[in-house]
């Protein structure tokens, strides 16, 4: 029988051209020989790269949860540069959401502490109680828009 | 007067790439068939042949096959123009290119394994590049870049290993000669 991959003009198996380029491959299981010493490399860098997006990978928050008064106000992705405008009893709360991350930027409270919060990190919520405003960077649940 | 025919004379090297584009189009078929618990993250069979076509016949025939088994594969399976399919020929055509430069490596030193690894990354890195571009903009997918990532790097291992084990196979030509 005749196979398509038999018509080529040079059969060099991977064993005799490592052979000619001095490379020794002998007495190792088969399945190690055929990864080559630049393969390995391969192998290991890309092992690597997976490696290193998993211990980076927990801060997956991409979801801001925002409420007036405890009733959900707007919930918002952080992949949009915005400014978020919330009316409380006060005034108004800034809600900034800018390279991924989200702070309040200004509130009508007294002693602003949620403003001192600064940008939030995964899980994290800053609650303007006077204003009744809370912002909660969270993790998004599936929902039929997005999945 | 009688219409004159077109006739078209499909060379033997036509005829090749037709019957291994054939072969890449079955398993992309056989694979299709198989039940997987997540979206997106497939084995990647039709790579094997596009690895040993490279090896064997060369670059532009390795395009062909693959580009041809994308088209043809995406028609018998009724993906044709929509998402799915650009997402294949992106991610084919990206692959195709990181082939080209890394058929050019001391071939000493880089074997199919670490091409079909090179391949498979760049395959899935093309396609979220695509999904995060165009078709999800607003969906964060960093999240699943780890797990696309750990697929990449299994389905590439495992499709160079197996391109490895079937170059090594004595070929009916080399048998021959021994003989002689």
């Amino acid at each position: 029988m005749k196979t398509h991959f038999g018509q080529s003009p040079k059969c060099v198996s991977a064993e005799a051209n490592a052979g000619a380029a001095g490379v020794k491959r002998s007495g190792r299981s088969q399945a190690v020989q055929w990864i080559y010493p630049g393969d390995w490399l391969i192998v290991l860098a890309g092992l690597a790269l997976v490696a290193g997006l998993f211990l980076r990978a927990p801060a997956v928050a991409d979801r801001v949860t925002i409420r007036q008064s405890g009733q959900p106000f707007l919930e918002a992705g952080l992949r949009i540069d915005r400014l978020i405008a919330v009316p409380g009893p006060l005034g108004t709360t800034q809600v900034e959401i800018h390279g991924g991350r989200v702070r309040i930027k200004a509130d009508p409270s007294p002693r602003q502490l949620c403003v001192k919060q600064g940008w939030l990190q995964a899980g994290e919520a800053a609650v303007c109680l006077p204003n009744r405003v809370s912002v909660e960077l969270g993790r998004a649940a599936y929902d039929s828009l997005n999945y | 007067m009688t219409a004159s025919t077109i006739e078209l004379r499909a060379s033997l090297e036509d005829r090749r790439i037709a019957a291994l584009a054939a072969a890449g189009i079955g398993l992309t078929l056989a694979e299709a068939a198989i039940p997987l618990p997540i979206p997106g993250i497939k084995p990647g069979l039709a790579n094997i042949v596009t690895l040993l076509v490279l090896y064997r016949f060369g670059w532009r025939a390795a395009a062909w096959v693959s580009l041809l088994r994308i088209v043809a594969g995406a028609l018998f399976l009724g993906t044709f123009l929509t998402p799915t399919f650009v997402l294949s020929l992106t991610g084919g055509l990206a692959s195709l290119l990181v082939l080209a430069a890394a058929i050019r490596l001391p071939q000493a030193w880089f074997g199919p394994v670490g091409l079909s690894l090179l391949a498979a990354f760049v395959h899935i890195a093309m396609q979220l590049a695509v999904v995060d571009l165009w078709l999800m903009p607003h969906v964060s997918l960093q999240g699943l870049l780890p797990w696309f990532l750990t697929a990449a790097w299994l389905t590439g291992l495992a499709n160079g290993l197996i391109v490895a084990r079937m170059m090594n196979l004595p070929q009916p030509e080399c048998r021959r000669e021994v003989a002689a």
